[in-house]
């Protein structure tokens, strides 16, 4: 019985001292699951010991390992480095742990298999007359030995007898006594004048009372909150490391989709909670890093078939997995009110390490992963070009199959990680530093990614324990070279995907060749751009070069002060930092769209600068006899972000590949500067009262200001939310083993967002040098967009805590949205932003935890499955022109697209509405082919309706088994609905390039209609040139069930053989696997864009990665 | 316990005041929101950046071209890919959707828009705010100096697609009903007559006087030189109407010719944006011919059988030679995309544009002879003879383009349009001569015969702007244009006749339903590329 059979699924609470609590009730559990058999435990083991010159932790050890036992204590009552010597042969427990425990200040109790050892109570003085005695039993009457009796608010304390029994002098009669015992819940009983006081102990719950991270880094019980918080212990999740470790999130939390963008190793990730609420906003989560709201370093994202090189990460990506102790994920605008405005899609709290008290740690580990495309389209290597030198494959049938295979094109990528961190600490301070490093090679060459982390925190107590001070500092340096998502620039998969067959592809190979004119070698490309900006592969490799520098501080510095056990207050500052550096570089010879004929050189600077302080008061107090607990807060923000950015680029002038400023010519350059600050305050409050620890109301209250509503004629906005929960296995005493816990709760809220920068008070653009008309009409009249939620849920256990359900059912809606309708320009504007639309979102997540036993081997399993369905309830339904009275309608948004493929926003449909265009069809519907021609017409400009984007609905399951020692994780992820276009499909019909066309010539034409009809000209119209072809013919299911994580690890035993180390643990891991289901050519998962809209498209998206490697974790 | 009590209260009063002092620090959230890199009403009233800055506007929104809003891509779609190749003057090469496109008349909704939005987006605005602010100031001639270039930039966007919401502009109303194209015409007739008079008096009584002369990129204030291009810009208008109007074509076109200052007459007063430091720009058909996938646009076959026919010596001013043979080959419209790799390689001639001398041309000295020679041909009062007008139109098109040999070309009275040889790799869209119109004037000739030689030579000489050769074909028929290979206008287009007009902006159906539909029906047809517009009546 070691503490690895302890239950691990990452759902679990994982407080150092939180997890310290449940180790005891899972024994306490086992303890009532084995019965009989294990009481006579302790009085039947006899040991020997044979330990010179051990610390009391390896004794400890020695025993946890040599016999059933485990020990339970708390770092700062023993001192476990001491240093004893024992010879002890067919000894009993209690003879070994006299001759260990020797002299130190502390008792110990055993109790059945678990032995508690405890700091002895402090001097008793003397103050009254009245002595108080009593028995402390179990729930099933058995005595309980140990347990901490207190006078509360004094030093006054014993503890009970092996008979539970036990004698507290001088006690007031007007006194309240504490009865606490490890694993049980805390009771307090005022005496009222009694002097024998009688006392069940009730053992706590597996992860009813998991303490979760809510808004603000305020922890509660996860029992008493009115909404449902998914919390997340980091090291369980990553055990399959990703450079962002959002991703490792994917199926693992209800109510969350998350989709990683194609650009590869620590690229952008979109992580949509109970769906897209915002029409024009960002959807996004917020992320807060202890309790302090993340600024927005999203950057801009392709969206139409051009764009998609020079990618770079989100902030997320900058940060270092190994630093984050837990992530809770509040899936609900009710969970995030506290936040205000960006909360309102969901909140991430990612709660990051600290230094341990009185204990030494080093942890060191390793994550080499490999990888490699998950899946590539087909291609055809059996036909030949249409003609020497064309690009097209619609020539004759090859004699022989051409070898050339695209696949070949991809490197096997390489992304090893290392990370370091210390903790240490007394009882006064504790530290945690840490480095890590992460350098990655994606599967096209010079893809790189590189990033270096440095943090540092510091906590410690002074004034008498009263004051805390919390200090940290992270730092991350990240070098990003040619992320590329998609798109015609730089997209070397174009080339590489189209490449006829029938040509010999290591001509290519030689990318650059000697240009005797020029004296330096240029590019090698005697194919043409093929109205695709098709260049050589290789030379947009090798030769194109994007490269983001990035560097981040994060600095903050928080400051408790605890007046009394109940109220305390705090306050916080944090400064964030970064400064980017976004540089282009094209070698003289790239294509004239993009350079002179000596080349390109760009360089865009950012800086972003975010400082958030807020001073925060915080009760938490029993009232009335212990029936009402109060936990409250009331504090201030204030926010301020400053964005600058500054561009200057253009094509070389005088010099071939001199990359500087000073060669570039003057007469075409782009230069681009803009920036903002903004700020917002804030004034909030919550309060949660509970009854007897069974009923809980809770309340939230906040007030923002916004400079962004500078002007306008609401200067503040409020929004409040409310919520009640029950645990009804309590209200109504109807606890059995099957169901011995069940809760319910609802709750309602509202959140506020705040409208875009600038809108407020108009301005003149400038285009070199001259002001511009407005072409947005002025709208003075903006109000605070508005989402107000409701959900209900219940959280069960059941089968004596095997099972646990948490169950969620929500609708939201989200009014008054900024929106920018077009006008007719006939009206000389061309669009206005108003306050309207309504976009409703309701579905359900439900999360089921599984742990059991089955002898050694012991098996955790989890589920989830998330729900949601959305719906554009009004767009425009009616906004009155302020100037003339005229009434505006409008029920249809175009979102645009690509040729082929849009997103359209109607009433009545839902915001992942995908339309396309289509093939002309004859009167019946058909596709119409000519009679004589034998081809098929497009309708190139009739879009219809294709599907949704969106899943219908999202699933995870996760196993581990654990068998002494060697674990086993697995996890399958399906998303059953949405469809997904293909322009790439198309666009390799069109060329010859894909299976489909090659299938289609040997059956002897494409199949229409029932009939073939020639396939080049078939493939050609519907394949379609640049633009990506007709969509209606390019649709595909985007239901799709993989192996998403698959982990084989073992937990060797170091211990055994060395003193100073802990742990070792060697893992074989694989993350994106395989696909069990797929009907698309590429991984539906993926996008381009981690905005709202261009979803569900794939214009030449680098292919998602399927990774295998290991890790190595050692702690010392 | 009674001393933390004490700290406790004061505490929390110190929070309240601290809350109070932070929510009532939102003085500076105005300078927050207000965008540093764009310019302020404040600003705006300085240095009359209302009148200047958006007289700046006006002129870089005519013909669009990559000035730091638009792009070269949005005069591509504007007019690159409509007028341009209706007029016969470029044919399209890109790839685009399969050929299925503006090119083989099918029109992209997303396309076809752009002429609209720019002329009331850009245009309309820009004159509004110049007019009312010149109000104020009693600058009468700044306002008609604005009206001048409104005209301009307005009758291309009339004349692509008919009625349009011109006359009540700037009422407020988000939604304005269409006006009928005659009226619309009425309306820039009473404009330029107004702002001619302006103009006129205003450069007697002061007669060397600029005006914004800081802004104007293509006349610098000549206030002289604008009455004449205003005057030439009414016989423009004029002539455009005469067989929808003959007789108010006729006092319209007779008033500029009888106007003191008169038409323009001299290669140095044709209307372009002058490269200077003010304006450092390239003729956005650079882009679109040569940085665009190689190539979007080449010579035309129409222009390849004219020019080559006539052997024109500007041939080597308009285009690039092929380099496979050194001769000057053009392509058809309406080919399929699939081949289009062989369009733009060596067999074809692109055009011929230098980035820092080729002007964007908004009217030509020629073209004021080539309308006072028709003008001439139909009797009316234009100061001269059709014949001298027509031969120095010529004259001063070769000037215009540096070219020698006017005096040979005038008098060529055998030469004539020749076949069309399509000399793409495999492919064979030949077509056989458009026409047998000779260069030389031949004064016995007949009505017919001697415009389609002045229209002949004028579009030459218009080349390449594309919307004032569209609607001169539309209007005469001439020069006779080879039919696109391809009709994808599903029977709304006939090829023999061509396309007439540019169907209304989707946008505006989304936006403006009721308005395009009066627009639709004073069109007297429907909103198709096949209905000719109020003037079109040949």
């Amino acid at each position: 019985m070691k503490k690895k059979c302890l239950p691990d699924s990452p759902f679990e609470g994982d407080l150092k001292k939180l997890w310290r609590i449940m180790r005891v009730t899972w024994f306490f559990l086992l303890g009532l699951i084995l019965t009989v058999s294990a009481n006579s435990y302790s009085q039947n083991t006899l040991l020997d010991v044979d330990l010179q010159n051990s610390t009391i932790r390896n004794v400890i050890q020695y025993l946890e390992q040599n016999s059933e036992y485990v020990f339970l204590y708390r770092n700062e009552d023993l001192n476990i480095e001491k240093r004893v010597n024992i010879d002890l042969k067919k000894a009993s427990i209690n003879q070994i742990l006299d001759k260990v425990l020797e002299g130190e200040p502390v008792f110990y109790n055993v109790y059945k298999r678990q032995i508690v050892i405890q700091k002895a109570p402090g001097s008793v003085i003397s103050r009254q007359a009245a002595i108080i005695s009593g028995t402390v039993t179990d729930t099933d009457g058995g005595p309980l030995p140990g347990v901490t009796v207190m006078v509360k608010g004094t030093t006054n304390g014993t503890i009970t007898d092996p008979e539970g029994h036990y004698t507290l002098p001088n006690v007031p009669g007007d006194a309240t006594l504490l009865f606490s015992f490890v694993g049980m819940k805390v009771r307090e009983v005022p005496l009222q004048g009694r002097t024998v006081i009688n006392m069940v102990m009730e053992e706590e719950t597996i992860g009813i009372n998991e303490v979760v991270v809510t808004a603000l880094g305020i922890e509660k019980e996860a029992k008493t909150l009115s909404y449902n918080v998914q919390k997340i212990d980091a090291q369980k999740i990553m055990a399959v490391k990703d450079a962002s470790f959002i991703n490792s999130l994917a199926g693992k939390v209800a109510g969350v989709t998350i989709n990683s963008s194609s650009s590869g190793v620590g690229g952008s990730s979109r992580v949509i909670m109970r769906g897209v609420k915002s029409i024009s906003g960002n959807n996004n989560a917020l992320y807060v890093i202890d309790g302090i709201p993340m600024p927005n370093l999203s950057s801009e994202q392709p969206e139409g078939v051009f764009a998609g090189a020079g990618q770079t990460g989100d902030g997320v990506s900058n940060i270092n997995p190994d630093d984050i102790e837990s992530i809770s994920v509040l899936s609900g605008p009710s969970a995030a009110a506290l936040y205000g405005s960006s909360a309102s899609n969901g909140v991430v709290l990612v709660t990051t390490k600290k230094g341990q008290k009185e204990k030494l740690s080093v942890n060191l580990t390793n994550s080499t992963i490999f990888s490699s495309p998950l899946i590539l389209p087909e291609f055809q290597n059996t036909y030949g070009q249409s003609e020497t030198g064309s690009y097209y494959s619609w020539g004759d049938k090859l004699t022989t199959s051409s070898a050339y295979d695209p696949a070949d094109f991809f490197q096997t990528g390489l992304n090893v990680s290392n990370s370091l961190s210390v903790s240490t600490g007394t009882e006064k301070n504790q530290t945690y530093v840490s480095v890590s490093t992460v350098n990655s090679e994606g599967i096209i060459h010079n893809n790189d990614y590189d990033r270096y982390n440095f943090s540092v925190r510091n906590t410690s107590n002074f004034l008498d324990d009263k004051m805390t001070m919390d200090l940290g500092f992270m730092t991350s340096n990240v070098r990003e070279q040619n992320m590329i998502s998609q798109g015609q620039y730089f997209n070397p998969l174009i080339p590489v995907y189209l490449f006829p067959a029938g040509d010999d592809f290591s001509k290519a190979a030689v990318f650059e060749r000697y240009d005797a004119s020029r004296n330096f070698k240029t590019q090698f490309w005697p194919y043409a751009d093929q109205g695709l900006s098709m260049q050589n592969p290789y030379w947009i490799t090798e030769r194109d070069k994007f490269v983001n520098h990035k560097e981040r501080y994060m600095t903050n510095a928080t400051l408790r002060y605890k007046f009394a056990d109940w109220i305390n207050l705090s306050g916080r500052v944090k400064l964030d930092k970064s400064n980017d550096r976004y540089e282009k570089k094209f070698n003289a010879s790239t294509n004239t769209l993009f350079a002179s004929e000596n080349g390109y050189y760009s360089l865009n600077e950012t800086e972003t600068r975010q400082i958030y302080a807020e001073v925060l008061l915080s009760i938490n107090r029993y009232f009335n006899d212990q029936m009402f607990g109060l936990t409250a807060n009331i504090g201030s923000s204030i926010e301020d972000v400053l964005y600058n950015q500054d561009m200057y680029g253009g094509k070389l002038h005088g010099v071939a590949n001199l990359f500087t400023y000073s060669n570039i010519n003057t007469s075409t350059s782009e230069a681009s500067q803009s920036g903002y600050q903004k700020q917002k305050q804030a004034v909030f409050a919550s309060a949660q009262l509970g009854y007897k620890s069974m009923i809980y109301l809770d309340v939230t209250a906040r007030n923002d200001w916004a400079s962004t509503l500078a002007n306008s004629n609401t200067k503040s906005f409020f929004y409040p939310t409310a919520g009640l929960s029950g645990i009804i296995t309590d209200l109504f005493d109807i606890k059995t083993d099957i169901m011995p816990y069940m809760k319910l709760r609802i709750s309602y809220s509202e959140v506020g967002n705040e409208p875009d920068l600038f809108l407020t008070i108009p301005t003149y653009a400038l285009a070199s040098g001259y002001p511009q008309t407005r072409t947005r009409m002025p709208n003075a009249d903006l109000k605070p967009e508005r989402t107000k939620s409701w959900e209900a849920g219940a959280n069960f256990i059941f089968f004596k805590n095997k099972l646990k359900l948490d169950a969620t059912v929500y609708k939201s809606s989200t009014y008054n949205q900024f929106f920018e309708p077009t006008l007719s320009s006939s009206s000389g504007y061309t669009s206005v932003i108003v306050n309207a639309g309504q976009i409703d979102n309701k579905g359900i997540e439900v999360m089921a935890n599984y742990n059991d036993m089955f002898g050694k081997l012991k098996w955790s399993s989890y589920l989830t499955w998330s729900l949601n369905r959305n719906k554009i309830v009004e767009l425009l339904p009616g906004w009155t022109n302020p100037v003339t009275g005229e009434i505006i309608s409008l029920s249809e948004l175009d979102m645009g697209g690509t040729g082929s493929y849009k997103m359209v926003l109607k009433e009545g449909g839902s915001m992942g509405a995908i339309y396309v265009n289509t093939l002309k069809t004859d009167e019946h519907g058909a596709i119409y082919v000519h009679p004589s021609d034998q081809v098929v017409v497009a309708d190139a400009n009739h879009f219809v309706y294709a599907g949704n984007s969106n899943p219908k609905y999202n699933l995870g399951w996760g196993n581990n088994l654990n068998w002494k020692g060697v674990s086993l994780g697995f996890l399958f992820t399906a998303r059953v609905g949405g469809i997904v276009v293909s322009n790439t499909q198309a666009i390799m019909d069109a060329f010859g390039a894909s299976k489909a066309s090659a299938d289609a010539r040997d059956a002897g034409g494409a199949l229409v209609n029932g009939r073939r009809i020639p396939a080049k000209d078939y493939y050609q119209t519907v394949g379609g040139g640049a633009s990506g072809g007709i969509g209606s013919m390019y649709c595909y299911s985007a239901t799709n069930v993989r192996l998403s994580e698959l982990t084989l690890g073992y937990d060797i035993p170091v211990r055994r053989w060395c003193n100073w180390m802990k742990e070792m643990n060697v893992s074989l891991v694989g993350r994106n696997l395989f696909f069990l289901y797929n009907k698309a050519p590429y991984d539906p998962e993926i996008t381009a864009n981690t905005g709202t809209y261009y979803q569900g498209v794939d214009y030449f998206m680098l292919p998602s990665l399927r990774n295998m490697g290991f890790s190595v974790k050692v702690q010392f | 316990m009674n001393l933390n009590k004490i700290f406790f209260r004061n505490k929390l009063h110190l929070l309240c005041a601290s809350l109070f002092v932070l929510n009532a620090c939102t003085g500076s959230f105005e300078d927050f929101n207000t965008n540093k890199h764009e310019a302020t009403d404040e600003m705006m009233s300085h240095d009359n950046l209302k009148t200047g800055a958006f007289f700046s506007q006006l002129q870089r929104n005519v013909v669009l071209f990559d000035d730091g809003t638009n792009l070269s891509s949005d005069y591509q779609v504007a007019q690159g890919l409509t007028s341009d190749l209706y007029s016969g003057y470029i044919a399209p090469t890109g790839t685009w959707y399969s050929g299925v496109h503006n090119g083989s008349y099918y029109f992209i909704t997303g396309w076809i828009e752009k002429t609209f939005r720019s002329g009331f987006s850009s245009i309309m605005p820009a004159w509004q705010s110049i007019v009312e602010v010149a109000e104020e100031q009693d600058l009468p001639e700044v306002s008609a100096l604005a009206t001048v270039v409104k005209v301009e930039a307005m009758h291309r966007v009339a004349d692509a697609y008919g009625p349009i919401p011109y006359i009540n502009y700037g009422s407020g109303s988000l939604q304005n009903d269409y006006d009928a194209l005659a009226d619309v015409y009425a309306k820039f007739f009473e404009e330029l007559d107004n702002a001619i008079d302006v103009l006129t008096n205003y450069v007697n009584g002061n007669p060397s006087a600029k005006i914004l002369e800081n802004y104007d990129v293509v006349y610098e204030g000549d206030a002289k030189k604008w009455v004449k291009f205003a005057n030439t810009l009414r016989l423009r208008l004029a002539m455009r109407i005469v067989y929808a109007n003959a007789a108010l074509a006729q006092t319209e076109a007779e008033k500029s010719i009888n106007n003191p200052i008169g038409v323009i007459t001299a290669e140095n007063e044709k209307a372009a944006l002058k490269h200077s430091s003010d304006l450092v720009y390239y003729h956005p058909l650079y882009d679109i011919a040569y940085n665009f996938n190689e190539g979007e646009a080449r010579m035309s076959a129409s222009m390849d059988a004219y020019m080559n026919g006539y052997q024109d010596p500007r041939l080597a001013a308009y285009f690039k030679p092929a380099v496979s043979d050194g001769g000057y080959h053009g392509v058809r419209l309406g080919i399929s995309t699939s081949v289009w790799t062989r369009y733009v390689g060596n067999n074809i001639s692109n055009l011929n544009i230098n980035q820092s001398t080729t002007e964007i041309v908004w009217m030509t000295a020629a073209e004021s002879y080539f309308l006072r020679s028709e003008g001439a041909l139909r009797g009316w009062s234009m100061g001269g003879t059709a014949r001298e007008f027509y031969e120095s139109g010529i004259a001063v098109s070769f000037g215009e383009n540096n070219v020698t040999g006017a005096e040979n070309y005038v008098t060529d009275a055998t030469s004539t349009p020749a076949a069309f040889t399509d000399h793409a790799e495999g492919s064979s869209l030949n077509a056989s001569a458009p026409s047998d119109i000779t260069v030389a004037w031949d004064e016995a000739a007949a009505f017919e015969r001697n415009l389609e030689r002045i229209i002949t030579q004028k579009w030459i000489a218009l080349s390449p702007d594309g919307p004032e050769g569209w609607a001169e074909f539309r209007r005469t028929g001439y020069p006779k244009l080879f039919p696109v290979i391809t009709n994808n206008s599903n029977g709304t287009i006939n090829t023999d006749t061509q396309v007439r007009r540019i169907p209304y902006p989707q946008s505006e159906y989304n936006n403006n339903n009721a308005g395009v539909q009066v627009g639709v029906a004073k069109l007297g047809g429907q909103d198709t590329g096949g209905t000719r517009l109020w003037w079109d009546k040949k």
